[in-house]
């Protein structure tokens, strides 16, 4: 991996982008991945420092998310993600009007839920259903499509804090609420909060 | 040109662009369709908002419904009864709790979310949650707390308190989540309403959908007949603008082919357009005249201002007028055209200009001027020949007068026989010649149209009777049997000119005598009804049959021409001026009627006269100054004015024989001056005098002299063309006599002169002598007629009666039958003063007038015939003895008849 310092004129840097399309591993909040386009009003706020085929650790803290279904595991035949996991996978956030769960606008922040899938070794096309289940044993079917068709995220802070169970955490599916015209009729079921595991079909 | 151009075809409709009644009515029904259809659609509209917002209403409710989160509130109940659960285990498994807690916490706010208005669907419930929301978090959440983190004996006394009041917090939830239901229901039952009312509202807008594709399927179907209307309209219409075009080709061609100018002005008269035969004539091209008047470029300044100014009028005033102008061309050549001009009038009967038409006329009015020049040397010609004719009358016959009054006189002195012989022979031959002079003029008179017949009611079988009787003597000498046979239906009288129809029947009588040596002449009278030019009536048919040599057809057509006879032998035979038949010939024309003749040499000839015949009444007897019961003259003071010395010895001869010795002057100023130093009764006037002239001193004396004071002025002259009778008494001559003077007439004239000079007052009514006024008058024709001899005594007269005592008093108004006897005395004696020593024809014929005057005057009709018949005899240009002899003994013997008739007189009436 080349290393290249951030003193070039944005100029040379646009004509050097075919060769370091990789990006920079050492500088990991702040500049995007170059070339990507996730959508209005939405940032990345944290690259991936776990890849797609990288060896996911077992768990150290508390379990947020347990996946099910997925190549590859690391407790057991379930994937478990602590919130450290969950983060390295890198992270983007933004602003949703969450009229149905906090009553007002929220900054949602958290990986992009393909990612996620990718982490767990699932490509484009190999699934289709999330079987999502919720704390309190809520449960919903959310197609693999929107992960690749929309900037899902898995909320993992809201307005930059973790989000307690009263506050509809520890995770949250966020689909944006501008931009993409959606559905609330289709959509809103699929806003799951208080997400435990997610078995992937 | 008519005031619009549309014109050669009356009746055929015009009219383009116009709107039938069936277009108009299709027009209106497309209005009515039109306004119902936006009325239909303003109505569907309307509806179609009404359902909008009725949608638009039931989607706010439905959306309510979609988004109200009734699992929420049912999701409470669920975590708050898990936690109540949680609560009474033992011992208390606080993880569970903590988390159980939290749910309740996360769902209990979740409740509390303004956004479950839409749950709930009343803010009353809405305050309800929230109160609860705050109960959680200032009541139960603490007492949560101690149960987490206190002691076990304050946990669990903290968890029996909270469990206590879950139950109650659960309680309430289940009443909002039932109140909140109820909400909804009702929600929901008020959408399904407005979903009725729209599909009411629908159904409405389907009707209304139909009604408005009805009407535009009506609007689509007259749409269709109103454009094959229009199409058939417009079609129709480009026919006739077609035809109306092949027209005005055909009236362009006319136009431009035409020889005739055609200008077209504006309404001031000012030129607009002009015909290419326009161009050609005057030179001038349109542009050079346009917007200037025709007059200003063309007109001549020899146009008369009369002319001018006429059709300067004429176009002011907006009407039609034509004249002949004079024009010059470009060129400067001058050119006459008649010009018709026309105004042109719009639809609204506005003058729009003129239009005119202009034809060269100069050829014409070459033609005219040179017919005019003919004509006025035509005239002059005929008035040469009129005035030599006049000439010739007066010059040829003033000698002649001369003549035949010296012989007339020598006759009355002593003369041995041959002396007598001699005398006689020199008078009959002036006579001969005076009846060939007037023979002439009468023909060049009537052959001028000079003579004014007259129309005057004519005994037609009195007048045949006169005529043939006049020959019967002859007949007798001759032995050619002469008959008259008047047709049953001839009418008594006809009206005509009873002297030129006795002139016709003498002459045509006095031929057939002439020429006829035997057999016999006969006289017809009838009534025929062949048509005749110009007179579809009926005819009145004269016919005179002899039995004479006939006429070879070669020359029958010249026998009605003048100076023809039917060859050079026959005036050696038979003498005749040749004039006869063709004075009979325009005798007959002028009384337009015809002569025609039929004969076979060998056998005889036919002359027949046919005449329009209209019956007539007879006139009452006319009125005339009388004749004065004696004829004596001799007081009366003449001046004779006669230039002429022969005239003059003639003319006081014949007044020293009616006692009258006449003072006698040369020419007219002397006679002024004579009249104004003497005393006059009569001025006897020659018309043809040196120096001052008969009319010109006639003038003189009216001019000097009052009416009382006047003579009676009697004309003389020798220039005898009929009309100049007329002319001379309108310049003021009282009478008239016409050379060569007979003795009678003057002697007639001298009486009437007497008369209206104040002699004592005279019975009126008493009858001029007829024979003797029209021998006054002109001259008689019988003295003309070559042929005529005189009348022997006829056997009808002798039914006559000597006298008429009924018809004197009558005519006088005299009842006096004394005086009447005393007067047929003297009658009788004047008739047996007549003798045969008085064998001269001119004082016989002299007594026979006076006694033909006497014997009218005294009503004695058998004594006016023998007279009148003595009278003929003695003016016979061929004066025969016998006949004169006859004539006298007749005369004789009706005086004695007469005396007889007095002695042996009725008994008073």
């Amino acid at each position: 991996m080349t290393s290249i310092t951030r003193v070039a004129p944005a100029v040379m840097l646009a004509a050097l982008l075919p060769l370091t399309a990789c990006g920079s591993d050492d500088d990991t909040t702040a500049a995007p991945t170059a070339g990507e386009s996730l959508g209005p009003g939405i940032t990345r706020v944290a690259e991936a420092t776990l890849e797609a085929g990288d060896e996911v650790p077992a768990p150290e803290g508390r379990t947020l998310l347990t996946l099910t279904g997925v190549p590859v595991t690391n407790v057991g035949d379930s994937l478990a993600l602590d919130r450290e996991t969950l983060e390295s996978i890198g992270m983007v956030e933004y602003t949703v009007d969450d009229r149905q769960a906090e009553g007002r606008d929220v900054v949602f922040t958290g990986p992009l839920v393909r990612d996620l899938l990718a982490v767990a070794g699932i490509e484009e096309g190999e699934a289709t259903t999330l079987h999502t289940v919720a704390l309190n044993d809520y449960s919903v079917d959310v197609p693999v499509q929107d992960a690749y068709d929309l900037p899902l995220v898995l909320a993992v802070l809201a307005d930059g804090e973790p989000m307690t169970v009263a506050h509809y955490g520890p995770t949250r599916f966020v689909y944006p609420t501008e931009g993409f015209d959606l559905d609330p009729t289709v959509y809103d079921p699929r806003w799951i909060w208080q997400l435990a595991s997610i078995d992937v079909e | 040109m008519p005031s619009e151009v549309e014109t050669s075809q009356p009746g055929r409709q015009r009219r383009v662009g116009w709107l039938s009644r069936t277009q108009q009515l299709l027009l209106g029904l497309l209005g009515v369709i039109a306004a119902g259809l936006v009325a239909g659609m303003m109505v569907l509209t309307t509806n179609m908002l009404d359902q909008t917002e009725v949608l638009n209403d039931q989607q706010e409710l439905t959306q309510a419904i979609v988004d109200g989160n009734v699992r929420t509130m049912a999701q409470v109940q669920r975590e708050v009864l898990r936690l109540d659960l949680l609560l009474q285990e033992t011992p208390l498994d606080r993880p569970a709790i903590r988390l159980q807690g939290a749910l309740v916490a996360q769902r209990v706010q979740e409740a509390s979310l303004p956004h479950q208005l839409q749950t709930l669907q009343s803010q009353e419930l809405l305050d309800r949650a929230q109160a609860l929301h705050r109960q959680w978090e200032e009541e139960l959440d603490p007492l949560l707390r101690t149960v987490l983190r206190g002691s076990r004996s304050d946990a669990r006394a903290a968890a029996d308190s909270l469990a206590a009041e879950l139950l109650d917090v659960e309680l309430a939830y289940n009443r909002l989540v039932s109140d909140g239901e109820n909400n909804r229901k009702a929600v929901a039952g008020e959408a399904n309403r407005e979903s009725q009312a729209m599909v009411d509202k629908a159904q409405d807008l389907v009707v209304g959908l139909l009604l408005t594709i009805a009407a535009i399927a009506l609007l689509v179907v007259v749409l269709g007949v109103t454009f094959s209307t229009f199409h058939r309209q417009r079609e129709r219409a480009a026919q006739t603008l077609r035809d109306l075009n092949t027209e005005l080709r055909k009236h362009a061609h006319v136009v431009a082919a035409t020889d005739n100018m055609v200008v077209i002005t504006d309404a001031d008269g000012l030129v607009d357009w002009v015909n290419p035969a326009f161009e050609r004539r005057t030179g001038y091209r349109l542009e050079d005249v346009r917007g200037r008047t025709p007059g200003s470029v063309l007109q001549h300044e020899d146009v008369d201002p009369e002319t001018t100014e006429r059709m300067r009028t004429a176009v002011r005033e907006g009407r039609s007028f034509s004249a002949e102008v004079l024009n010059h061309a470009a060129d400067g050549s001058a050119y006459w055209i008649f010009l018709e001009v026309n105004p042109l009038h719009d639809q609204d009967g506005e003058l729009t200009g003129f239009v005119a038409v202009q034809s060269d006329i100069t050829e014409r009015r070459h033609s005219e001027a040179l017919l005019r020049q003919a004509m006025e040397a035509a005239e002059e010609t005929a008035r040469a020949k009129s005035n030599f004719l006049a000439s010739m009358s007066h010059e040829i016959r003033t000698p002649l007068n001369a003549v035949l009054g010296l012989t007339d006189l020598l006759l009355l002195t002593d003369l041995d026989a041959d002396q007598r012989d001699y005398v006689r022979t020199a008078h009959t031959s002036g006579r001969l010649l005076l009846a060939l002079v007037n023979d002439i003029l009468d023909f060049s008179a009537l052959e001028s149209g000079h003579i004014e017949l007259e129309r005057r009611p004519v005994a037609v079988h009195e007048l045949l009777r006169d005529t043939v009787g006049m020959f019967e003597s002859e007949a007798r000498r001759t032995g050619v049997v002469l008959a008259l046979h008047l047709a049953p239906g001839l009418p008594e009288h006809v009206l005509g000119d009873e002297t030129r129809m006795r002139q016709v029947m003498v002459n045509l009588l006095g031929n057939a005598m002439k020429f006829t040596e035997r057999g016999s002449v006969r006289v017809t009278a009838a009534v025929g009804t062949g048509p005749l030019a110009g007179h579809d009536g009926p005819v009145l048919e004269l016919s005179v049959v002899d039995t004479g040599p006939g006429i070879h057809a070669d020359n029958l057509d010249r026998l009605f021409q003048p100076f023809t006879q039917e060859d050079a032998s026959t005036s050696r035979k038979h003498g005749g001026t040749g004039l006869g038949l063709a004075i009979c010939r325009l005798i007959a024309e002028q009384l337009h009627g015809t002569i025609e003749v039929e004969s076979r040499v060998g056998e005889g000839s036919t002359f027949r006269v046919r005449l329009p015949l209209t019956a007539a009444t007879p006139e009452p007897q006319r009125l005339r100054p009388s004749s004065p019961v004696h004829s004596d003259v001799s007081d009366l003071r003449v001046l004779l004015a006669e230039d002429d010395e022969v005239n003059q010895k003639v003319a006081r001869h014949m007044l020293g024989r009616l006692g009258i010795t006449p003072d006698v002057v040369g020419d007219g100023s002397e006679a002024v001056r004579a009249v104004l130093d003497g005393d006059y009764d009569v001025v006897l006037m020659d018309v043809h005098m040196p120096g001052t002239d008969g009319v010109e001193a006639t003038h003189r004396l009216h001019e000097l002299l009052a009416p009382h004071e006047r003579p009676w002025i009697i004309a003389v002259t020798a220039n005898a063309l009929d009309g100049d009778r007329e002319r001379l008494l309108s310049h003021g001559m009282d009478a008239y006599l016409s050379k060569p003077v007979q003795l009678d007439a003057l002697h007639h004239q001298l009486v009437l002169a007497r008369v209206a000079a104040g002699a004592p007052p005279q019975p009126e009514g008493a009858p001029a002598p007829p024979r003797l006024r029209a021998t006054a008058d002109r001259p008689s024709p019988v003295p003309r007629s070559v042929t005529a001899a005189a009348a022997p005594p006829s056997p009808r007269r002798v039914t006559l009666e000597p006298a008429d005592p009924a018809d004197f008093r009558v005519r006088t108004g005299v009842e006096d039958d004394d005086l009447y006897a005393a007067l047929l005395r003297e009658l009788a004696a004047s008739a047996a003063r007549i003798d045969a020593a008085h064998v001269d024809p001119v004082s016989m014929r002299a007594d026979a007038v006076m006694l033909l005057s006497a014997a009218s005057t005294s009503s004695a009709p058998a004594l006016v015939e023998a007279s009148r018949s003595l009278r003929d005899a003695c003016v016979a240009p061929l004066p025969d003895d016998t006949v004169l002899a006859a004539a006298v003994a007749d005369v004789r013997a009706e005086g004695a008849r007469l005396r007889e008739w007095v002695v042996r007189r009725p008994a008073p009436v």
